[in-house]
This record gives structure tokens, C-alpha cells and sequence, in this order.
């Protein structure tokens, strides 16, 4: 042991003492090798609920089914993730079992937010002529006003519904947001 | 056994850039399918039908472009090192250990009989 640690401190390599009660003790962990597993990790994790999210959306996924599918699109790829490190997790991870769950709870969010998104994109844009020349085309329909003024106004992309009332120009129907709740939106069924 | 993609720094830049190209692709076909799904919905209100399930052609797209997604991303960042020093020790040889006979010096000291110096 004394070997190994002089030649860790000629190798460069930090140490790190780790800190569960669960770990072997005698075990030591670089620190820069464990960052670096955790962005490709969290990069892979992030990506794949940005793709399955846009998917869900676009599909029309509500509730509880459009969570399955984040689940099952996570465990898609923790398969894949094994299969690539040739079924021996071990030597990448603290404990072995994180290969399944590490990451998953930052992803979910990225998940929700591109479901939610791509969900109103499709259901509530009118590609057609009566589309208003400064929104490039991403505007509502007359039912979903409210929730398209919700949610433009509070993701910043300059949704401007065009009711069949009115047709105003953007700036106009941003100053005027309604407190509309978001019944429109997947999450609330 | 590893994937067939595991060592892509072997198999050279070549598949890197196919994990970059369908990277972007996947990207891409969602953005092809958000389009066809936003016209499916415009000819459902031209028609008076209620949405029920997306076309065959979307659902498609859409699972095609996530698994290809996935499997191109594992392929572009999914290059996991040993997080445990051991293991790099472990491969140590013990030429690495002993610098080796590169430093052994003969011949320091000066004998008191120079005559018997080079016997």
C-alpha cells in the first residue's frame, strides 16, 4: 500500500477517500476520471430525454404513458450503456448498480420540458395562410388562446395567438397575457 | 464481449463521424415528423375528426429517431474510463517501477591503489 500510494503521488493521479459507508475502503477513486464518466453520462442522459421527449410530444402522449415512455426509453439506454462497458459496470461506477439510475432525475426534466413543448407545437399550430407574418407560423388556434399565451409568454419564443376575433400584431397580444390556466397542457390529464 | 462500436478511437475518425451525422439526423427526422404530426392535426380539424393516435408513418419516425439517437450519442460521448486507480495500477509492469539499470554508475570511487582499477 505504501508502494502504490508513492506511486500515485509520482503519478500524478488524485486521491480521494470515498465517502459511503458502503463502499470498500480500500478502494481509492480519481476524482478527474469520476467527473469526466459523470458529464458523458449526464450528456448521454440529458440527450436521449431531449430526443424521447420531442418524440412523445409529437406523438401525443399524455399522463402517465408519456412517463412510461421516458422509463422505457431510460432503460433503453442503461441496456446500452451495459452492453458497452461489456456487462461489467464495476470498474465505471461507485457502486455497480448506479448504471441503471445515475443521471435519471436531471434528464427527467429535460424530458418534461421537450413533451410539454413539442405536445403544444403540434397541437396548436396553424401552418395555413391565416398565419401572421412576424410569428413565422407557429400560431394558435382559436381554442387553445390561453394556453398558447402561457406558454409563449413564459418560454420567451413570441407565441402570438390568433383568435378569430382579432388578429393582432405580437407585441400587442404578448402585453395582454390572460391568467388562462394550463388545461391544454399533457401533464394535467 | 464490447459493442461493436466500443472502441471507436480504433476503428478511427470514420465512425466518429457517422455517430455525428445521425446524431443531427435523428434530430432532424423529429423535426420531419413535429411538421407531418402538425399537418395530420390540420387535416383532422379540416375533416372534424378527434385525434386519437398518430399516423403509422410518424410513429415510426419518431421510435426510429430515438433509438437511432440513442445509439449514435453512446457512440459519441459514451467513452466511460475506470474511475478506480487500482485498475491502472494493476497494469503496471515492473519496468515502470524500477528505473533500471539506466543509473547505475560504476567506477565512483576512487581506490586507494589506482594500479588495481580496471582488474
Amino acid at each position: 500500500l505504501v508502494l502504490q500510494q508513492a506511486l500515485l503521488l509520482a503519478g500524478g493521479a488524485s486521491m480521494e477517500a470515498p465517502q459511503e459507508a458502503d463502499v470498500d475502503f480500500s478502494e481509492i477513486f480519481s476524482m478527474d476520471k469520476i467527473g469526466y464518466n459523470a458529464r458523458s453520462l449526464n450528456h448521454c442522459r440529458v440527450f436521449v430525454a431531449i430526443v424521447s421527449g420531442m418524440a412523445a410530444g409529437i406523438m401525443g402522449l399524455t399522463g402517465l404513458l408519456g412517463f412510461a415512455t421516458f422509463l422505457l426509453t431510460t432503460c433503453i439506454l442503461s441496456v446500452l450503456m451495459f452492453f458497452k462497458m461489456g456487462g461489467q459496470p464495476k470498474p465505471y461506477f461507485k457502486k455497480p448498480e448506479e448504471v441503471w439510475s445515475e443521471g435519471v432525475m436531471a434528464a427527467m426534466m429535460s424530458y418534461i420540458l421537450f413533451w410539454t413543448l413539442f405536445y403544444d407545437i403540434v397541437t396548436s399550430t396553424d401552418l395555413g395562410p391565416s398565419a401572421h407574418p412576424l410569428t413565422l407560423g407557429i400560431v394558435s388556434s382559436g381554442d387553445t388562446v390561453g394556453e398558447a399565451h402561457a406558454l409563449g409568454f413564459h418560454l420567451g419564443l413570441g407565441f402570438a395567438p390568433a383568435s378569430r376575433i382579432t388578429r393582432t400584431d405580437a407585441a400587442e397580444t404578448r402585453g395582454d397575457t390572460a391568467a388562462h390556466g394550463s388545461a391544454g397542457l399533457p401533464l394535467s390529464r | 464481449g464490447t459493442s461493436l462500436c466500443a472502441e471507436a478511437a480504433a476503428c478511427g475518425p470514420s465512425m466518429g463521424r457517422i455517430h455525428n451525422f445521425t446524431v443531427v439526423a435523428s434530430l432532424a427526422i423529429l423535426i420531419h415528423a413535429t411538421v407531418c404530426a402538425i399537418q395530420h392535426r390540420e387535416y383532422l380539424k379540416a375533416v372534424q375528426q378527434p385525434f386519437t393516435h398518430p399516423p403509422m408513418e410518424i410513429s415510426l419516425q419518431c421510435v426510429f429517431a430515438v433509438l437511432a439517437g440513442t445509439w449514435a450519442v453512446l457512440g459519441q460521448k459514451g467513452n466511460f474510463v475506470p474511475i478506480r486507480t487500482t485498475t491502472h495500477l494493476a497494469m503496471q509492469t515492473i519496468d515502470s517501477l524500477d528505473p533500471g539499470p539506466d543509473f547505475i554508475h560504476f567506477n565512483t570511487r576512487e581506490l586507494a591503489d589506482p594500479a588495481v582499477a580496471w582488474v
